[in-house]
């Protein structure tokens, strides 16, 4: 890592130098120069093309200066955020951040980032993830009708009650307004064995073991979980049949988890295309987890205030179960290729306990020293 | 290289997106690069008179004048019908002229300007030569990218989906081709100065500017073919 920094000092010195010696230019040559050229309007291709140069903006071959060493061991981001500055909040409630940081020429590495307050610290388990899973059902679902050759516009109907609908309708409910009923029928849709199967190696501390909204569940399907389907119809035509129990990867465990690291790689899996999702199904993806949401997105908004100059690609998910509040989100910036995916927990509390800790994030985002 | 630098703006002075424009003239210049600039806001540009509903063969149709263009041909025999006539033949030269072109738009209510939109209808027929009539696209060999800039609100998106829509006309694009600045990520924020620019020409003194333009330019300029 000394290496790696000496390597950033070094570029980085090259980098000011040679803003400062453009920044003299500038003055020396006169902004009122250029902006004759380019500033007022030409209705002719023949322009006059003198213009200020600068010898060393252009040329800077960033490519060679961005390699990453993959990061054995999480850096603690109370610790950065401390070096750079920014006055962490105190905190009453507790919290748990995961943020990985890509440099999109190296892509293959991450930069991880870790910072939790909790005395005790096991992921799986350790805290409700609510709606936040609601990610791994849509795209358990898509991936299963992937197989089929099958995209958002496919009629779904389940033979229990006869609901029809559309997989994007599902999909966009779940995943948007966060719809609880959706949730359970794109598990079933998915089918529990193949979530377990699809998930085994990507995202293993990943189970989605519990029906939402139990009671309505129950009444709608006279089903008290979603381990198990019905009959299944697609376009009138392909018929998935019945799946019978299929038990949870760990006996005994009856609800939705995942962790932190298990949210920032499936974001980051679907937005980046390493899923086996076609790309109509993808982009469809896609689009709805970067649809702006009415609420929930507290955490995202508060790290976005913060940042100037810069423009991000957003595309999350949100959970909250009434004492738990939780966000998944990938912040995508092609142009500065950087992409940053933060997951982060926060109880008890509302939807704005992480408020504070996303703008401590937010500003340290706004230097880009990550 | 030939570079035509397109602004699509109709903002007329303190733009942001010209403003990175002619950071790129200035740089595209410096590699002994000829670069051309026109501002498409003062051009008459007809709208496309939707001719593919007519037949796929009528637009890009050898009939319809030099540049195979209804709208052009149409409102230069009777101009008083189209509100003049068509200067689009600039842009058409333009392209045919560059081995790069650069887009600039300012984001409105999330999208790219109406200008620019105009300009892509327009240029059906040059894709339409190599759909309809198989010919050579003339636009397959040029290298495109954007330059989007805003307030507050999905530049990137934006530039995404334009590169997107360049690439079915048939430029070569690569996703990395896009210059975005936006001055604050506050969807609630309003705009409390008569323009961003101060806020654009203190960024450009930044290490992040120079790294984005630079690596732009640097993309733009290579010879190895990178598409999508």
């Amino acid at each position: 890592m000394s290496s790696l920094n000496a390597k950033k000092t070094v570029v980085f010195s090259a980098i000011t130098l040679s803003m400062v010696l453009l920044l003299l230019h500038f003055k020396k040559s006169g902004k009122r120069k250029y902006k004759s050229n380019v500033d007022v309007a030409e209705r002719s291709l023949d322009v006059d093309t003198a213009s200020p140069r600068s010898e060393d903006y252009a040329h800077q071959d960033f490519t060679q200066n961005t390699s990453v060493t993959v990061q054995d061991v999480p850096t603690s981001l109370l610790r950065i955020l401390q070096e750079n500055g920014i006055v962490p909040p105190r905190t009453p409630n507790q919290i748990k951040v995961v943020l990985d940081v890509v440099d999109l020429e190296t892509p293959h590495t991450k930069l991880r980032y870790f910072w939790s307050n909790k005395t005790k610290d096991s992921s799986r388990g350790d805290w409700v993830p609510a709606s936040t899973v609601k990610i791994f059902a849509a795209l358990g679902a898509l991936l299963r009708l992937n197989e089929l050759g099958l995209g958002p516009d496919t009629n779904v109907e389940f033979k229990d009650t006869n609901q029809k609908i559309k997989l994007r309708e599902l999909v966009y409910s779940a995943l948007v307004p966060s719809d609880n009923m959706s949730y359970n029928r794109l598990v079933q849709l998915a089918g529990h064995d193949k979530i377990k199967e699809l998930f085994s190696q990507t995202y293993p501390d990943t189970e989605l073991n519990k029906p939402y909204l139990l009671d309505d569940w129950k009444k709608l399907t006279r089903n008290n979980t979603n381990l198990s389907a019905p009959e299944i119809v697609l376009n009138d035509s392909i018929v998935l049949p019945r799946s019978p129990y299929s038990p949870p990867k760990i006996a005994g465990s009856q609800q939705a988890c995942t962790t932190l690291v298990d949210l920032n790689n499936v974001l980051y899996n679907i937005v980046m295309d390493k899923t086996e999702l076609s790309q109509e199904n993808a982009g469809f993806l896609k689009n709805v987890l970067e649809t702006r949401k009415q609420r929930g997105e507290e955490f995202s908004n508060s790290i976005l205030r913060q940042i100037q100059n810069r423009q991000f690609r957003v595309f999350s998910k949100h959970g909250f179960n009434g004492t738990v509040y939780s966000q998944a989100v990938l912040l995508l910036d092609i142009p500065n290729r950087k992409l940053y995916t933060i997951s982060a927990v926060g109880s008890p509390g509302d939807r704005t306990c992480l408020n504070d800790v996303g703008r401590a994030i937010g500003q340290l985002l706004n230097k880009n020293t990550l | 290289m030939k570079v035509l630098l397109v602004s699509t703006t109709t903002h007329t002075d303190k733009s942001t997106s010209k403003k990175l424009l002619a950071v790129l003239k200035m740089l595209f210049e410096q590699q002994d690069s000829t670069v051309r600039y026109v501002d498409a806001n003062t051009l008459h540009i007809v709208k496309n008179l939707s001719c593919y509903a007519g037949g796929k063969f009528n637009c890009a149709s050898y009939d319809a004048g030099k540049y195979r263009c209804w709208a052009h041909k149409l409102s230069h025999d009777t101009p008083d019908e189209y509100g003049g006539a068509d200067e689009m033949g600039v842009l058409y030269d333009g392209f045919a002229w560059a081995d790069i072109v650069v887009f600039g738009t300012s984001v409105r209510w999330e999208s790219h300007s109406a200008l620019l939109q105009t300009i892509i209808e327009r240029m059906t027929n040059l894709q339409n030569r190599a759909v309809v009539y198989g010919e050579a696209n003339p636009l397959a060999k040029k290298k495109c990218g954007v330059v989007v800039t805003g307030h507050n609100a999905k530049g990137q998106s934006v530039a995404s989906h334009l590169l997107e829509v360049f690439d079915w006309l048939g430029f070569q694009t690569d996703i990395f081709n896009q210059i975005v600045w936006q001055k604050t990520n506050n969807l609630h924020s309003e705009v409390p100065e008569v323009t961003d620019l101060p806020a654009l020409e203190t960024y450009l003194k930044s290490t992040d500017a120079a790294q984005m333009i630079s690596k732009f330019v640097v993309l733009m300029s290579e010879t190895r073919k990178k598409n999508n």
